[in-house]
């Protein structure tokens, strides 16, 4: 039988072949043909980390099992999480993408992110609207955006990258430290003001001493989490308008199944869009917004729903107010009416928009174009819906030609 | 481009990460092999910044949501039972911050150092934790939670 030398030796063996095996993969992937320099700069950071972590399997004599074990654990954590992040970075390569939305794209998160922000445009072999991989550590200056891997042509749900730019805006902006002290503060404001809810917690959790403090804790963690995912929508909402609201209701309307506690209800969700549409001018579709469910809560979770909702619809108004003064100060533009039905005339005549317009009036254009048509899915509009996605994609060309010109000149 | 200090890109996954590194130097420090004391001053600083409980009635806290109730598992794992009032909890973390600290500054070693190694493990442990081993198989999210990586 070995013994636990023999054991630990084995396991930092193994962990360091797995970095070993992980990096060739990083060799092997960098002699793809990248269309933009991100990909390949990505590729570079994350070797340099699983390099740093080789060297941390370098245990001193006597080291404690705990020590190693954890370690190893830690190795095959990052292994499996970033294996992913290879497959991404891969799949950024692939000609599917749309590559024309990469330069509106990388401006709008310069802009509003910082200089040096980075951008991913790539697929996913999942349904979801870019919710992977949000910000990744190794990768704090990257931007990852993923489409459901049928969609990845569709330029009208682009606008849902506004919520994914949003989640590193959050981590940019430093706002979870910002909006900690409040949070914590509202939580016990809202117990103080409902003891019985407390009394109901702590009872139902059968928590010791320091019970209170787990509530509080748990709530404020749920209600942050809520704060962070709003603040991301009304993101979405201030770089793309209207077209937010339309990308959001084609992958996700009507909403409901069950509540987590991390999100407002799906309902509440809209209400807080639509309110927000409102105070910077926006024109909506009311019943778009209107006709979502609400996501039931499981009956047990529902007394910290309540606390946690509170402090939310509390802080709510002063983010946004907050966010909205940030990117307006950030000379961020929101879509401008008349450009957009411009840009939907020049589709109506078949025609790309021949003058410069920004990403976000160009989507909103080619929506309000689709819904004019009564959605562009009946069998015989197939080829005209494929010619929006194509005079969507060439508008967004030529934009990026007069900018550039611009620029050159 | 705004940045806060270091303070704004601090997760738990970053802090758990410093905690790992931590118990590295401090187990090369005990074998008296050569260590590096930057990932014990910034442990100690990410614990100050994110986790001081309020030392004393007038104290500030930094303790930011999502936090507590880790750490109170945390001091459980390491006493044997539960705090019994938040003074204790509070002195738990001060003092594990004073002892990274002293370390980091003086390169002393102080006799607790084996309870200080498992302090940082098992840190580690509690900010990035993960879906049970057996959900490596049939993985169907992230082995560490998006959650510890975005607060």
């Amino acid at each position: 039988m070995a013994n636990h030398n023999e054991v630990s030796l084995l396991r930092l063996s193994s962990a360091r072949r797995r970095i070993d095996a992980f990096l060739d993969q990083i060799d092997d992937l960098a002699t793809s043909s990248f269309p933009h320099n991100d990909g390949k700069k990505a590729l570079e950071i994350i070797r340099l980390q699983f390099v740093g972590m080789r060297g941390r399997l370098d245990m001193p004599v006597g080291a404690a099992e705990a020590l190693i074990d954890q370690t190893c654990l830690h190795v095959a954590d990052q292994v499996s999480d970033y294996t992913e992040v290879l497959g991404f970075i891969l799949r950024s390569t692939n000609v599917r993408n749309p590559f024309e939305l990469h330069f509106a794209l990388k401006k709008l998160i310069e802009h509003a992110i910082g200089p040096d922000a980075k951008l991913l445009i790539s697929s996913e072999w999942a349904f979801l609207p870019f919710t992977y991989p949000m910000s990744i550590e190794m990768l704090p200056d990257f931007v990852l955006i993923g489409s459901p891997a049928p969609e990845s042509g569709n330029v009208l749900i682009a606008p849902l990258a506004g919520h994914e730019i949003g989640h590193s805006a959050w981590r940019r902006y430093g706002l979870f430290n910002e909006y900690s002290a409040i949070v914590a503060q509202t939580v016990a404001d809202e117990l103080a003001a409902h003891p019985k809810i407390e009394e109901a917690l702590l009872h139902q959790e059968q928590l010791e001493a320091l019970g209170a403090r787990i509530i509080r804790d748990r709530c404020g963690k749920h209600a942050i989490h809520q704060l962070e995912e709003v603040f991301c929508d009304l993101f979405g909402l201030y770089l793309f308008g209207a077209s937010y609201i339309f990308a959001y209701d084609y992958l996700l309307a009507p909403g409901g199944y069950d509540r987590n506690l991390g999100y407002p209800s799906d309902a509440r969700r809209m209400d807080i869009l639509r309110e927000a549409a409102l105070k910077i001018g926006i024109k909506i579709d009311d019943t778009v917004t209107r006709r979502w469910n609400v996501a039931s809560c499981r009956a047990e979770a529902r007394n910290t729903a309540s606390i946690v909702d509170a402090v939310a619809e509390r802080i709510v108004p002063t983010m946004r107010y907050d966010l909205f003064a940030r990117l307006s100060k950030l000379h961020v533009l929101l879509p401008d009416d008349k450009t957009v039905s411009a840009v939907q005339s020049a589709f109506e005549r078949g025609e790309p928009y021949a003058k410069s317009a920004s990403l976000a009036e160009i989507i909103s254009a080619g929506w309000l174009y689709l819904r004019k048509k009564g959605g562009m899915a009946a069998d015989n509009q197939r080829e005209q819906y494929k010619v929006l996605g194509d005079l969507m994609l060439k508008s967004i060309e030529v934009a990026e030609y007069l900018e550039r010109s611009a620029s050159d000149a | 481009m705004e940045t806060d200090g270091m303070g704004a890109r601090l997760s738990k996954f970053k802090i758990g990460d410093l905690a790992l590194q931590s118990a590295l130097e401090l187990e090369r420090a005990r074998a008296g092999e050569k260590y590096a004391t930057a990932p014990l001053h910034d442990l100690a600083d990410a614990l100050r910044q994110t986790s001081m409980p309020p030392l004393g009635n007038a104290g500030v806290s930094s303790m930011r949501p999502g936090y507590f109730e880790p750490l109170e598992r945390l001091y459980r794992l390491q006493s044997s039972e539960a705090p019994s009032s938040f003074d204790e909890f509070s002195d738990f973390i001060g003092r594990a911050i004073a002892e990274l600290d002293e370390v980091a500054a003086d390169q002393t070693m102080p006799h607790s150092l084996p309870r200080l190694v498992n302090f940082c493990i098992e840190l580690h442990r509690e900010f990035v934790r993960r879906p049970t081993a057996e959900g490596r198989f049939g993985k169907s999210q992230r082995s560490v939670p998006v959650e510890a990586l975005v607060c």
